[in-house]
Order: structure tokens, then C-alpha cells, then sequence
């Protein structure tokens, strides 16, 4: 059995192809279009490709995030949040608490194992009414800092003293960024503030969940090691996971209830 | 033809125009008779409230209607209004007029809407104004701001927070007196205790009926949707005291009924039931009709119906009506509204819990942490904050609410 998974965000879109046993037999991250239905077929296409696979052999299919309804040839739309539970919860079947950072959101997940090790979501937030502290943040950072998003995690790690960042609303947090460039800050210095506001940020999400060990990263987001340090330090001494490919955890999990749903069908 | 009754009768066309737009809306589900009434009993209300002739008294969410009709006043719960306007898109006109004379997006829209209403000089002028101290905490201020505007008497109502005990009783009972006979001499309307004692057993006939029809929709599968429900907001209704309220209650009674014997459910398929705290969205209906409708999640009861006080004694009034008000869930410590939501869980067999969030009501945003954390440790019923603004549309996004609303019914699928 066969099943693929796709997770149309705001920023990437990726797609798991998963076997009997949920293992992982290609996945693609890419960016994501305006044009959803062409970027999930391009991804679906490139995921076949490498697992050498044609879309026939695919028994069933499950979208999931903000495009998830806009995938034509899905069998089924899960939301994100159920997804991320059961990608993560794959990774480290011990989990109770997820976050995941995406491109527009950040969410805190509780969960809890039922007898037959299936995973169950019993609570979640999300973040509202803006959109500070996700990856469209940093990507607009990274912008006005003039660095590559994906070095900002590394260039974090150069800084020997973190500079306060106090304001959390993206507008006014670039114009504060501006301001501590024109007084000649290290770069590294500032970006490791911006990654303190963000852990704040979304821990005072988390707490509300509550939180319980132990505690797995899932997300495009956590692909920057300069955040995930940070939020291991404000969460220690709980145990922290973070999957060897956190952006994928949401297409893996949406693979996973695809199996569910084959296994529906076949009784 | 005076300039004021030139205004006054400006004004009243207004209503009339935005108040039958409003119930001219397309609905995707055909309004039972005692909604219709209810909506003609408001709209009849608000054109009163144009007469010369009529005492019109401003008042916030808690205050007793009762006291106002026992005057022959007409009471305006004016936070109306703003409910009113978002349904036939006019409160962002009204929020912004607000903002422009500086005040904050942070707090009430539901008094923000008013407030720009009192800007653009479109609404009845009140001849007195009661507000108090609960809810909501913003109303005196505002209330203040409009007396002046009005050239009112602004008369404030204070409810202790500690409401359970015989001397919170009395000093509320004392103030409902002071503040009923000072708008009578004050208008110059006539007060008798018969009178008062009078309404006071109206509103205990509408209150029977009106719970008798709250405790039908406990049938499964519930005989009423819930985003009808929700617009009668019985615990803090206008019409108390009103005979127009008994009709509407008898008449939601007798058709409730009807639907459990003839087997009639409200959805069909019924899959899930909520239970919906705070108000609504008044400027669509999508919520609704994307729960209730296309997912079969009837919203089975909503804390705003819950009637929590005794048969009141017309004998004694004012000391009734004091316990009317203290009885209500909202008051007090966070521990009395788990207590009571507790209740409605297994009363109305409610299966999740959607507590709406509105950006700025301070006072029940400050609770909702803690009342679900005090649910959690009795059970695990799945609880959802949903940040979601009654009036204001332009803190709405249907998409992001959707994907919050699929999440909570897969916890609840999955439960």
C-alpha cells in the first residue's frame, strides 16, 4: 500500500509518499505558488520521480494546510493541526506537545496515545490576529537585514550578545531591526534577538496548551537552528525533539491518515 | 414641524430602513415564529423609542428591564444597535467615526458601534441612561460620555463582585429602588409598586415559558439551531417584563414542541453538540450555517440563554429583581461559570465547547483561560478559544476560522 501526503502552506508545499509501514519513501519540499493545483501536481510529480513511482500506485491521498481544499486529486483534506499530530508523533511516539512554526501560523498541539499507540489531538491553539513570529517574519527580516533566510540560523550562533527585540508586531519590528543596523549592531547579534522574540512569542501560545514532555518541533521554521535553540532553552529541562526534517512532519502525518483511511475502505 | 421633530423623524425612517433590511436577510434556515416575533417585538421597541411621547432609558447589559417598563419607559439595551448595524453592514462606518474621535480598537466594539451611532446623531435620545458595573466594565465610562452628549442624568448601578450573599442582595435591591424612583421624578413618569409588582409577574410568565422552551432543546437530536437560539439572548433580553416577551416565549414553547413530537430535528443528522459562549457574528451567519448546517454540529444551547434565577415575588420587588441579576452566571469568580457550564455540559449531552473570544471584551477574554483549564480537570471535553468579533467585520477572516473550526470538529470526531 501506497499513500502520499500534501502540505500546501503559504510558503512551501511538500509531499510524503509513505508505505505499508508509514516509512517514508520520498518526499519533496518546494516553494509554493499562487497557483495551488500546479504546484501540488509538480510536487507530487517530483516525489514519484524519486521514489519511482507512478500516481496509480498511490492508493489514497490526503491534503492538508492552507491549500489543503485546493488539491483536486486528494481523496480527503485534513487540517494541518491533525496532520502535524501524527507526522510528529510518528518521529517520537512519546510526544504530548507539538509546535510547529509554518510560514503564517505557529501552533501549539497537545495530544495523548490511545491503547492501540494512535495518536489523538486533545487541545490546540493557534496563533491569531497577526501573523508575528511565523516565517513570513523572518522572511522579512532576513530582507531587511539583507542575509539569506537560511543562514540566519548559523549567523545566530556567531553572536556573543543577544540584542533586545521588544516589539512583536512585523511592521514595526523591521523598523526597530532598521534602527539597530544604523547603530551598527552585529547582524548576528540582532538576529539572535529576533529569535528570542519569536521562542517569547510562541511559548506564551504553548503554555496555554499546557505543556507536556516531551515536546517535538515540527515546521519550515524549524529548520533554523538559531530558533530551536532558543526554544529548547526556554522550555529546559524538558525533553525537546526535533525530526531530522521538521518541514515535512505535516505531509507525513496527512501519508499516515491516508493509511487510515485505505485501511476504511479495504474492510 | 420643529427642527428636533424634523431629526427624530429622520431618524426613525432610518431604523425602520436598516431594521427591516436586517430582517429581510437572506437565511439559510427558515426562522420559527417566536424568532419572528421576537424580531418584531424589537423592531417595535426601537420605533417607541422615536415617539415624543416616550421615555426612552438607556441601559447596559444587566440592568432589569422590568424597572424601565414599570415607569411606561422604553428600555434600549443600546448595544443593540451595533448587533443591528453589523447585520445590514453599516457598524464599520460606525467603528470608524468612533476611532476617529480617538477611541481605541482595543476595546467594546459593541460600544465603539454605539458611540460612532452618537457621532453621526442617528440614534433615540435617551431621557436617563443606567449602566453598571457589570458587565461590561467599559459601560459607565461610556455611559458618561454619552450622558453629556445627550444632556441625560446618568444613573450608575453598582454590582459587587462577591454577588452570593444577602448583603449584596440588599445593596443592590436599595440601588434599583433609588435609581427607578429617581427616573420616574426625573422624567416626570408615574411609578406605582402595583405597576412594578405587575411587570414583575409578566416577566415571570415569560420566564416560564421561556425556560420550559429552553429545556425542550435538551431532546436529541435538538429541535433548534442555535444560530436562531442565540438572537433571543434570554439571560440579558430588553423585553423582560414586556407581554410581548410572554407571546414570544409561548409561542417558541408550542413550536418546540411540536417539532420533538413530529420528530423534527434542527439538522439533519445530528453529529456533535456544542455549547457556544459569548454572542455571535452578527454581520453574516457562515459560522453557523458551516457548522450546524454543512457539518451537522447543532449548537445545542449557548451560555446566553441560561436563566438562572427563581420565580421572582412581585411582593418584594426590587429585592427580586436584585436576585434576578446576582443570579446571573457571569458574575463573580471564573469558579461559578465552570460550575454552571458544567451543568449545561451534561444537561444539554453537549459534546465540545466553542468559547468566541472577541478581540476587546476584556472581562470575558480574562476568564477563558481559566474556566477551561477548571473544565479539563473535570473531564476531558474539547474546549476551543476562537478568537471571533461580534461586529466588527474587519477582524474577520473566513479562512482562518475555518481551518480552526475543521480542527476542533476532527478532535471532536476523533474523540
Amino acid at each position: 500500500m501506497i499513500t502520499a501526503g500534501i502540505d500546501i502552506g503559504s510558503v512551501s508545499t511538500e509531499v510524503v509518499l509513505a508505505g505499508e509501514e508509514n516509512e517514508i519513501l520520498s518526499y519533496v519540499v518546494l516553494p509554493s505558488q499562487i497557483d495551488m493545483e500546479k504546484t501540488a501536481n509538480e510536487a507530487l510529480d517530483a516525489a514519484l520521480e524519486r521514489a519511482n513511482l507512478t500516481k496509480e500506485n498511490i492508493d489514497y491521498t490526503v491534503a492538508t494546510g492552507y491549500g489543503r481544499n485546493n488539491v483536486p486529486f486528494a481523496d480527503k483534506s485534513v487540517t494541518e493541526i491533525t496532520c502535524h499530530a501524527q507526522g510528529a508523533h510518528h518521529f517520537f511516539p512519546n510526544t504530548r506537545t507539538i509546535i510547529d512554526i509554518g510560514g503564517q501560523d505557529s501552533k501549539a498541539i497537545a495530544i495523548m496515545t490511545r491503547k492501540n499507540n494512535k495518536a489523538k489531538v486533545v487541545d490546540f491553539m493557534m496563533n491569531d490576529k497577526c501573523a508575528a513570529g511565523t516565517g513570513r517574519f523572518l522572511e522579512v527580516m532576513a530582507g531587511v537585514l539583507d542575509v539569506d533566510i537560511n543562514d540566519m540560523g548559523t549567523l545566530s550562533q556567531k553572536s556573543s550578545k543577544e540584542t533586545s527585540i521588544s516589539s512583536m508586531c512585523t511592521v514595526f519590528a523591521e523598523s526597530e531591526v532598521i534602527s539597530l543596523i544604523h547603530q551598527k549592531l552585529p547582524k548576528e547579534d540582532i538576529i539572535s534577538g529576533l529569535h528570542s522574540a519569536i521562542a517569547r512569542k510562541v511559548l506564551s501560545l504553548v503554555q496555554r496548551v499546557p505543556i507536556e514532555e516531551e515536546i517535538t518541533l515540527t515546521g519550515g521554521v524549524m529548520k533554523n537552528i538559531g530558533v530551536c535553540e532558543k526554544l529548547k532553552e526556554e522550555l529546559a529541562p524538558k525533553k525537546v525533539n526535533l525530526p531530522d526534517e521538521p518541514q515535512i512532519a505535516g505531509a507525513l502525518g496527512a501519508a499516515i491518515i491516508a493509511k487510515k483511511h485505505v485501511a476504511v475502505q479495504t474492510n | 414641524m420643529t427642527v428636533t421633530e424634523t431629526k427624530r423623524q429622520q431618524q426613525k425612517r432610518y431604523f425602520s430602513d436598516q431594521f427591516q433590511n436586517r430582517m429581510k436577510r437572506p437565511r439559510f434556515y427558515s426562522p420559527l415564529k417566536g424568532s419572528q416575533a421576537r424580531e418584531r417585538a424589537m423592531y417595535k421597541l426601537f420605533m417607541e423609542s422615536f415617539r415624543d411621547t416616550s421615555t426612552v432609558v438607556w441601559k447596559s447589559t444587566f440592568v432589569p428591564s422590568e424597572i424601565i417598563y414599570a415607569i411606561g419607559g422604553v428600555p434600549l439595551y443600546i448595544e443593540t444597535f451595533s448587533a443591528m448595524a453589523a447585520g445590514v453592514d453599516m457598524c464599520t462606518d460606525m467603528l470608524t467615526a468612533s476611532e476617529n474621535q480617538g477611541f481605541s480598537r482595543d476595546s467594546c466594539t459593541f460600544l465603539r458601534g454605539v458611540l460612532g451611532a452618537s457621532r453621526k446623531d442617528i440614534l433615540p435620545k435617551p431621557d436617563a441612561l443606567i449602566s453598571s458595573s457589570y458587565y461590561c466594565d467599559g459601560d459607565p465610562m461610556i455611559f458618561d460620555i454619552f450622558a453629556e452628549e445627550y444632556k441625560s442624568l446618568h444613573h450608575y448601578l453598582h454590582i459587587p463582585f462577591f454577588s452570593e450573599g444577602e448583603d449584596a442582595c440588599d445593596l443592590v435591591a436599595d440601588q434599583l429602588e433609588e435609581i427607578t424612583l429617581s427616573i420616574a421624578r426625573e422624567t416626570g413618569s408615574e411609578f406605582s409598586r402595583d405597576k412594578l409588582s405587575e411587570t414583575i409577574a409578566i416577566s415571570n410568565e415569560a420566564c416560564n415559558y421561556f425556560k420550559k422552551a429552553m429545556d425542550l432543546r435538551k431532546h436529541k437530536p435538538s429541535p433548534m439551531l442555535g444560530c436562531e437560539a442565540i438572537d433571543h439572548i434570554g439571560s440579558i433580553s430588553q423585553l423582560w417584563g414586556s407581554k410581548s416577551f410572554v407571546r414570544i416565549s409561548k409561542l417558541l414553547c408550542e413550536e418546540l414542541e411540536e417539532r420533538i413530537e413530529k420528530g423534527i430535528s434542527a439538522v439533519e443528522d445530528e453529529q456533535h453538540r456544542l455549547l457556544w459562549c459569548h454572542l455571535r457574528p452578527y454581520y453574516n451567519d457562515e459560522i453557523f450555517q458551516y457548522l450546524e448546517i454543512e457539518h451537522n454540529a447543532v449548537v445545542a444551547f449557548e451560555m446566553v440563554n441560561l436563566i438562572t434565577w427563581d420565580e421572582m415575588d412581585p411582593q418584594k420587588p426590587f429585592q427580586s429583581l436584585a436576585k434576578k441579576l446576582l443570579a446571573n452566571q457571569s458574575i463573580g469568580p471564573y469558579e461559578r461559570m465552570s460550575r454552571w457550564i458544567s451543568t449545561m455540559i451534561k444537561e444539554y449531552s453537549i459534546d465540545g465547547i466553542i468559547w468566541m473570544a472577541p478581540w476587546g471584551c476584556r472581562h470575558f477574554n480574562s476568564l477563558s483561560q481559566m474556566v477551561k483549564e477548571s473544565l479539563r480537570k473535570e473531564g476531558d471535553i474539547p474546549f476551543y478559544i476562537l478568537d471571533l468579533e461580534c461586529v466588527d467585520k474587519r477582524n474577520y477572516s473566513k479562512e482562518q476560522v475555518r481551518t480552526r473550526l475543521d480542527a476542533f470538529l476532527e478532535v471532536l470526531e476523533d474523540k
